[in-house]
């Protein structure tokens, strides 16, 4: 069962119809070989005989698509075809007046050891197919003995060993494009069904402790308090960095955000244009961390009813951010010993050759920007 | 604004909501109808002509989304939303929705920026600023030419800093009236440039 899941992704079993339909023209391709080189068969009846064992496994493949589909990718059915390939390729030389195989007339085989390696790729990736696709040479080899050819001619032998090594390499070059493909199908599918998770809790559970938050802020300070927590854990899971397989600007400064906001209840928005950020990983996390850090000082110190965090990147990847609240502000000119900024903020964007600006005035909020790169100013005002 | 209250109408699929908002708008608004989906908000709004209408962004039958639609031209409508990574709000807010709050705005803040919208002027959140600014960059980069003029981006990239239309007014040496007229002109070109993306869809696709 967990066979047929992992072979049957959609683009594989649209291969396998294909296949089918393949079969088909192959089958007619070999009737048609059959009734006009009728004057050269020796072994007419087993010739006939080939063609009904083909024409049975590809009505089977036909019925198999419409009740099975799954089996056409199963061992069974593969193992069919490619044993079938095989005996065509021997009995090619069987049926035919000596000489056949070398000549012009086309082979009974026609296009199935081309079909059985795509179903064998498909269906049994491409180690197995390319190890099947091996056999043909050797396959077509014994048909040219049977067809009176002399087993050891160095030409005859080379053009076997290149026979082979085609159909190997048709096995695994089919059965490693199947394999990329199911992998990206099911990365595909996981993403949708996350997704659909995701639009789903969003829809309920958030839609439902926004509204606990918002009933019991003033009657149940706790409850509102663990609504807004369960909130933000599930933002987190829902937008955040858990959800990004790849760390960018905006997971990692979302991400330390999270980490200072904790314990505190003032509304922090945070908006993030990322349009492509020039930074390596280590700046990215420091610029992250110096926001968050800006982010933590303003809860602490500045009794705002808000926080508003915004970070751009410019045309050359260098980023801006600014953290405002509207709290108590303070008077920059006066000296100050401890108010978090210097080390935590300042330090760490001084190390990526950027700087800060602090702006604020008593009782008017406190704006801190900041750049990194060496530009006199950003796209700020 | 305090001689009658504003008339409002709420839409939201979930009664609580609903009923919470209801309590928490206090007596500047007076509740004149209420849906649970957009049909049915539709319809409320057609009969009745309210000042206001506050709108979730998802209902069952078509959400804020089909109400701005059909009803921006009657009047303002903001719409709630739990989320700003929505990805139909700015859909929502280019088809002429005054703008959104989130649900868990503090109630205070709720009722003046209600108060504000239904007065005529954008509901615009620094969050809202940086999703137009950041559509705007995506349209420029396309289009190869910005919508926008230096000043319009300025105004955009400080509201989205959290300014208010007094201190950016302040910053750019210009009024605060002026300042909002930005804003609105911005959303004003939103909404074309919303409208031109429909059009050229459409050419490309062959609709007409």
């Amino acid at each position: 069962m967990v066979h047929h899941r992992s072979t049957l992704f959609p683009t594989g079993l649209t291969v396998i119809r294909a296949l089918v339909i393949a079969r088909w023209i192959a089958l007619a391709w070999m009737i048609a070989i059959v009734v006009f080189d009728r004057a050269e068969l020796r072994h007419p009846i087993v010739a006939w005989l080939a063609v009904g064992v083909t024409f049975a496994l590809t009505a089977t493949s036909t019925w198999l698509v419409r009740t099975h589909p799954a089996r056409l990718a199963g061992t069974a059915f593969v193992s069919c075809e490619v044993a079938l390939a095989l005996g065509l390729s021997i009995v090619d030389g069987y049926v035919f007046e000596p000489g056949h195989v070398f000549g012009t007339t086309q082979s009974l085989a026609t296009q199935w050891p081309l079909l059985a390696m795509a179903s064998a790729g498909v269906a049994l990736g491409p180690l197995v197919a390319g190890a099947l696709g091996l056999l043909v040479g050797p396959a077509e080899w014994i048909g040219a003995i049977l067809n009176g050819f002399d087993a050891f001619v160095p030409r005859q032998v080379v053009s076997f060993i290149a026979t082979s090594l085609f159909f190997a390499a048709v096995g695994v070059v089919v059965g490693w494009l199947a394999r990329q493909l199911r992998r990206v199908e099911g990365e595909i599918a996981d993403r949708r069904a996350r997704d659909e998770v995701g639009r789903v809790l969003h829809d309920t559970v958030l839609q439902t402790l926004a509204l606990v938050e918002r009933r019991t802020s003033t009657t149940d300070p706790e409850l509102a308090d663990a609504a807004r927590t369960a909130d933000r854990d599930l933002r987190a899971f829902l937008f955040g960095s858990t959800s990004r397989s790849v760390a960018d600007l905006e997971s990692r400064v979302r991400s330390e955000i999270e980490r200072v906001r904790t314990g505190h209840t003032t509304p922090v928005t945070v908006s993030v244009l990322d349009d492509g950020c020039g930074l390596d990983d280590r700046a990215q996390q420091l610029v992250a961390r110096a926001i968050a850090e800006a982010v933590a000082n303003a809860l602490q110190h500045a009794a705002a009813t808000r926080v508003v965090v915004f970070v751009e990147t410019d045309d050359g990847g260098q980023v801006f951010a600014s953290v405002a609240d509207d709290g108590v502000g303070f008077d920059p000119s006066v000296p100050r010993t401890s108010h978090g900024l210097d080390r935590s903020v300042i330090g760490r964007i001084e190390e990526l050759g950027g700087r800060v600006e602090i702006t604020s005035a008593p009782g008017d909020g406190t704006e801190v920007c900041l750049w990194t790169g060496s530009r006199a100013r950003g796209s700020s005002a | 604004m305090t001689a009658s209250p504003i008339r409002t109408v709420l839409a939201d699929d979930h009664e609580l909501m609903r009923s919470g908002l209801r309590g928490e708008l206090g007596d500047r608004f007076e509740v004149v109808g209420e849906a649970d989906d957009a049909d049915g908000a539709i319809d409320v709004i057609t009969a009745r002509s309210p000042d206001l209408v506050v709108c979730d962004l998802h209902m069952p039958r078509g959400g804020g989304l089909a109400v701005v639609q059909r009803c921006a031209t009657v009047c303002p409508i903001v719409i709630l939303t739990v989320s700003e990574a929505e990805r139909d709000l700015l859909d929502a807010v280019a088809s002429g929705a005054a703008g959104y709050l989130l649900k868990t705005t503090p109630v205070d803040e709720l009722r003046d920026a209600l108060t504000a919208a239904a007065a005529g002027e954008p509901v615009f959140s620094p969050s809202l600023a940086a999703l137009v600014l950041g559509e705007f960059r995506r349209l420029a980069k396309a289009a190869d030419a910005d919508p926008l003029t230096e000043r319009e981006r300025e105004v955009l990239q400080l509201v989205a800093r959290g300014k208010t239309y007094k201190e950016l007014g302040v910053g750019l040496g210009i009024s605060p009236r002026t300042a909002e007229n930005h804003v609105r002109n911005i959303l004003g070109k939103l909404h074309l440039s919303r409208r031109s993306d429909l059009v050229r869809y459409a050419v490309e696709h062959g609709l007409d």
